[in-house]
């Protein structure tokens, strides 16, 4: 197995973050601008012209950061798996002519956008701040629950990168499992509007855990779920585990197929 | 305050013992060790720090 190099995927992260914009002659500044549009569009569009609101909140704005704090992760988790996906078939020309690390491309692509969602937090923050936010010590727990978050999109990632080199449609069904997982989290909407059906099965959803951690942290100022947080991190680092065993399993392979 | 106390002794004491760790073993298996590592930690991050405020208000209490 080749060395994991802190500096190729330091690399490649730049690589990546500048090959973006390239061209452009606004360059870098579009990755500001692009998560600033995004935020006015959950704050200003979704939460005040089509006057959405949080049931049992009077706060005009509690359904903007209600929103945003499921949008903004749920964004990075999403591309950090649907861009894991084909990174070994995308970087092919790299893997063939280097002896590369290969689990350390989908570092650079997770570092790359959690750059991105470090970038639209930023603009949160500055509109918490703005509106007047009461900030308590319950936010410090915020980093470690998405911290989990993308454990669990790297180990599905790594497991969807191994498996998409030998069955390359599987590009397709990670999208359309992420369309669909995407509808079935409260993101843009209260999970009490759920039948109770649907809504106990959807618990044991990790995403469905980790969006409602962020919501009570933010929206609804209590600590998450404690119980339910272990039993998702114990599953989260089984999927990486299982996925990094597959991956050893199946590395000569992959490398002899590409 | 003794939050965020806990989890700066905690992250360094993680971070100290991952880098002891990986510069130690020299087989692929140190991998592994640094996922039980993680998960070790995230699992005392959500189990201790809730149960802190209320160790906090007492000491609060009892300083006051």
């Amino acid at each position: 197995m080749a060395a994991l190099s802190a500096h190729l995927i330091w690399d490649l992260t730049k690589r990546d973050f500048s090959e973006r914009f390239a061209g452009s002659i606004l360059g870098a500044i579009w990755a500001f601008i692009w998560p600033l549009v995004n935020l006015f569009i959950y704050i200003v569009i979704f939460g005040q012209f089509m006057g959405g609101r949080l049931p049992g909140s009077s706060d005009v704005y509690a359904y903007s950061i209600y929103l945003s704090v499921g949008l903004i992760p749920w964004t990075c988790f999403a591309a950090s798996i649907s861009r894991s996906s084909t990174v070994f078939l995308e970087k092919k020309h790299i893997i063939s002519k280097v002896d590369v690390s290969l689990p350390s491309l989908l570092v650079f692509i997770n570092l790359s956008e959690i750059i991105t969602f470090i970038i639209t937090n930023a603009f949160l923050f500055c509109f918490l701040v703005v509106t007047n936010y009461e900030f308590s010590l319950k936010l410090l727990l915020f980093p470690f629950i998405f911290f989990l978050q993308q454990i669990l999109a790297f180990g599905l990632g790594l497991l969807s990168a191994t498996l998409t080199v030998f069955l390359r449609d599987l590009k397709e069904v990670v999208g359309i499992i992420l369309q669909l997982w995407f509808w079935f989290t409260p993101i843009v909407y209260v999970s009490g509007i759920l039948p109770d059906v649907v809504r106990s099965v959807l618990v044991f959803s990790p995403t469905f855990i980790i969006t409602e951690s962020y919501h009570r942290i933010f929206v609804f100022n209590d600590y998450p779920a404690v119980t339910s947080l272990v039993i998702l991190t114990a599953i989260t680092h089984v999927i990486l585990l299982a996925s990094y065993a597959l991956f050893r399993a199946l590395e000569k392979d992959v490398r002899d197929f590409l | 305050m003794i939050e965020a106390l806990f989890v700066i002794v905690w992250t360094w004491l993680f971070i100290m013992a991952a880098y002891l760790s990986w510069v130690k073993i020299v087989n692929h298996w140190k991998v592994y060790l640094m996922m039980a590592y993680n998960w070790l930690y995230l699992t005392g991050i959500f189990v201790i720090y809730p149960k802190l405020q209320g160790l906090s208000r007492i000491l609060y209490g009892y300083l006051a």
